[in-house]
């Protein structure tokens, strides 16, 4: 019983990662109905920025630093790329492999400018981890959580209290109509794109702690968040965090329970090292779910009047 | 436009033969060392352009232009079959081997992408389930490695049959969210402790005993040859398929799916039915190209062969040499291999090297152009300066404009490799910023060339000298002469060539 409570904990922590980079694919596809493929390596660059920053400057400020070196790198990738695409050229195939080339371009200079080396991320927290009767959380999971947190309340409450908010979501919701009422969308846009990236580098920040930092330490990442995304419906910020905490539950249960699972439905097979199933099983879950759901557990299906 | 040209057969090359003679001879020299590649260069491209026009001619006059074919024949097989055989090394050749291979991933990426407008970014991990397949049909089946290629595409078509599925439900990026998953999931799965026995796990496989050598023993036919010519082959009837395939009805029905799903029900195409055949046919092609990358490698495959970077390449080399377009597939292929692969590699060490050689110089001439064309949007300059330089000149003044255009570039280009050269000593590796030129270039191509390498080769197709040098007059000199009907009338071309 404590070590499914361990693992569950865990895995909830773990995930509220993913929902923290799938924020800021939300809060990216809610303005400008891009996905940006390109976040992960985006995240991971900033997030090497700020590991560089790390080894001169104290932890708060390095981390602050970061964030806004990530809200400065999306806005410039939006005013310098993503809106350079003519309008009429944003269709179909278009804006995802712009996307796909940011990966590209953000991964080669990663690796370019930091080289393949795994490297250690400062803790902000480091001890043993804290015991809740036989339960161990770790510290810097404990932070993670409290940050994604802290993350997501904020997003949310900018997005449904406040004026820049109210405008933001005008924006996406119909352009012209934002634009005739006096929104400067174009500056909305850069805005979101900011906000998203800075998601992201405050996810890779976050993650490069419990991992080591290498250039793609959030490949799967971006598979996972943006599988929390949909779950919310690519629209919502609380369906977003309960899509990666539940994904971040189930991988954890995976990597433990997958072969009691097999034993006792009395399969044909035995599962040695369940522990290699963990991304298998949630990336058949996305699959599955995309092709049963593809609006997402809390989305609305969207209805196209032709 | 001056078609009437082509009628008058003048000896100087037009823009487009002139690339495509200096691409060819390139590409000969490269392969071949100076001396044969030149020769066999020469001959090949003089008697291709040759047929070239007496196709074009034939067809302004509604001839028949046999003796035409017969020379692109001749011309196509000196490049095809006789320039491997003088390759200056077995490299050489393998290296044409691989382009062809890619060739045919990026042609089934097309038919699937290009045509029907179904992204996928699984492409690695389909041309890794044939190359597995055809690994095991042969290592631990016993098979011959003929079958063994068949089982390997019928295997990837079954899984094409089952991505195909959620491509009816899904749209744009939801369906490039399931390709990723797949694409992710596929190393995952063959280092899984339970397939270990039959995929090798992180090692992968390797059937050297299993050898797939010339059926005759010439000395001239040695293996890397004898693949390359039946990579050669498969190409060339997949090409043959393809273009079957897109030009009939079947065809017509995968670009309506593409351009509007909602229209093409109403003609009557079963949507369903498109998008499942073209995953599926797709996915055989890239089955077969599995099977070939299994015999290029020495036959042995390994997971870190098939990751998400790869499928992305294939994605990024489709759009680059032209969607929608079979040449735009055969040329993604090759710029994956010779330019992205192998250009990029050797021009990144010979820049890190850090003494002056080519790299310098390809540097500063990139950016003088870039340079210009930025100068060349008259926002940049001020008013008075625009004005003074669209007045009507005299031929020296321009051509002095011109020069003292070129120079200032230069100038700036120059400062600019010094940065570039200050940066590269201190913290950037040109070497590993490979993905990054991939990136810059696709990003390029969908800002200014929509088209792709085959989209701009068409639009080159249509000028003459004269045209080409009126833009580049409008290009290199701000508001000059003609330069906005230049520029405009390009554009409504790519318009006609993106929409048609």
């Amino acid at each position: 019983m404590t070590q499914l409570l361990q693992q569950t904990i865990t895995g909830a922590l773990t995930g509220s990662v993913y929902a923290v980079v799938g924020l800021g694919l939300v809060v990216i596809a809610q303005a400008t109905e891009i996905i940006n493929f390109g976040q992960a390596a985006m995240g991971t660059f900033v997030t090497f920025i700020a590991w560089s920053l790390l080894l001169r400057l104290p932890y708060p400020a390095g981390f602050l630093l970061g964030t806004i070196v990530a809200f400065v790198v999306g806005a410039l990738v939006e005013r310098l790329v993503i809106r350079m695409v003519p309008e009429k050229e944003r269709t179909g195939l278009n804006p995802l492999i712009v996307t796909l080339g940011l990966l590209f371009v953000f991964y080669g200079l990663t690796v370019g400018i930091y080289g393949g080396q795994p490297h250690p991320f400062p803790q902000p927290f480091a001890g043993p981890p804290i015991d809740l009767h036989g339960v161990h959380i770790g510290r810097a999971s404990l932070y993670l959580f409290g940050v994604s947190l802290a993350l997501v309340l904020a997003l949310y409450l900018l997005f449904r209290h406040t004026r820049l908010g109210l405008v933001l979501r005008a924006t996406a919701a119909n352009r012209t109509a934002a634009e005739l009422a006096g929104v400067p969308t174009d500056r909305m846009m850069m805005l979101a794109w900011g906000l998203g990236i800075a998601c992201a580098g405050v996810a890779g920040m976050l993650l490069a702690q419990l991992l080591s930092l290498t250039p793609n330490m959030m490949d799967v990442v971006l598979v996972f968040a943006f599988a929390a995304a949909v779950v919310g419906g690519l629209d919502s910020m609380v369906g977003t965090l309960v899509g990666g905490v539940l994904l971040g539950v189930l991988q954890s249960l995976t990597g433990v329970y997958l072969g009691n699972v097999v034993r006792w439905l009395h399969l044909p097979f035995n599962i040695a090292q369940p522990q290699q199933y963990r991304d298998l099983i949630a990336l058949v879950v996305i699959v599955v779910l995309l092709i049963v759901r593809p609006q997402g557990l809390f989305g609305r299906k969207r209805v196209v009047k032709l | 436009m001056k078609r009437a040209a082509w009628a008058t057969a003048s000896v100087i090359p037009t823009p487009v033969e002139l690339l495509a003679l200096i691409v060819g001879l390139w590409f000969a020299v490269y392969v071949a060392g100076p001396r044969a590649g030149l020769a066999v260069g020469a001959v090949g491209a003089a008697v291709m352009l040759a047929s070239w026009r007496r196709t074009r001619r034939g067809a302004q006059a509604g001839r028949g232009v046999s003796s035409a074919r017969l020379g692109w024949a001749i011309g196509a097989a000196l490049f095809a079959v006789v320039l491997p055989g003088v390759a200056k090394s077995t490299f050489a050749v393998s290296l044409m081997d691989r382009a062809l291979v890619v060739s045919l991933i990026v042609l089934s990426l097309n038919l699937v992408t290009g045509y029907t407008g179904q992204i996928s970014i699984g492409h690695a991990a389909l041309l890794g389930i044939g190359a597995y397949a055809a690994a095991i049909a042969t290592g631990q089946g016993h098979l011959s490695i003929v079958l063994a290629v068949a089982i390997g595409a019928a295997a990837t078509a079954a899984v094409g049959l089952l991505i195909g599925v959620p491509a009816l439900r899904l749209r744009g990026h939801y369906l490039g969210l399931v390709t990723l998953a797949i694409t992710v999931a596929f190393p995952e799965v063959l280092q899984v402790h339970e397939l270990e026995k039959y995929t090798g796990s992180f090692n992968g496989l390797s059937e050297f005993s299993r050898a797939f050598g010339p059926p005759v023993s010439w000395h001239w036919l040695t293996s890397e040859r004898w693949h390359y010519f039946v990579g050669l082959l498969v190409l060339l009837v997949a090409i043959w398929l393809v273009s079957n395939l897109v030009r009939s009805a079947a065809g017509r029905a995968l670009t309506a799916t593409r351009d509007d799903e909602n229209a093409a029900t109403a003609m009557g195409v079963d949507i369903a039915l498109v998008k499942i055949s073209a995953f599926v046919v797709s996915a055989a092609l890239a089955g077969v190209a599995g099977g070939l990358w299994f015999l290029l490698n020495n036959r042995s495959v390994a997971p870190d062969g098939f990751t998400l970077t790869q499928s992305i390449e294939f994605l990024l080399a489709m759009v680059i040499g032209g969607r929608a377009s079979i040449l735009g597939s055969i040329l993604g292929g090759f710029f994956l291999v010779y330019i992205y692969q192998q250009g990029v590699q050797a021009f990144s060490s010979a820049f890190q090297s850090g003494s002056r050689n080519w790299a310098d110089v390809l540097v500063v001439a990139l950016i003088t152009v870039l340079v210009l064309l930025w100068f060349s949007r008259r926002s940049v300059l001020p008013r008075t300066t625009r004005s003074f330089m669209a007045r009507p000149a005299s031929p020296v003044t321009r051509a002095g404009l011109v020069t003292g255009a070129v120079v200032v570039a230069a100038v700036i280009a120059v400062g600019v490799l010094a940065g570039l050269r200050f940066i590269t000593s201190t913290f950037l590796n040109v070497v590993a910023l490979q993905p990054a030129f991939a990136g810059a270039a696709v990003l390029l191509v969908v800002l200014a060339m929509p088209g792709g390498l085959a989209g701009f080769t068409r639009d080159l197709d249509a000028l003459s000298w004269a045209e080409v040098g009126e833009w580049l007059h409008g290009r290199i000199v701000p508001g000059g002469v003609g330069a906005d009907e230049q520029t405009r009338g390009v554009s409504r071309e790519r318009e006609r060539v993106s929409s048609g």
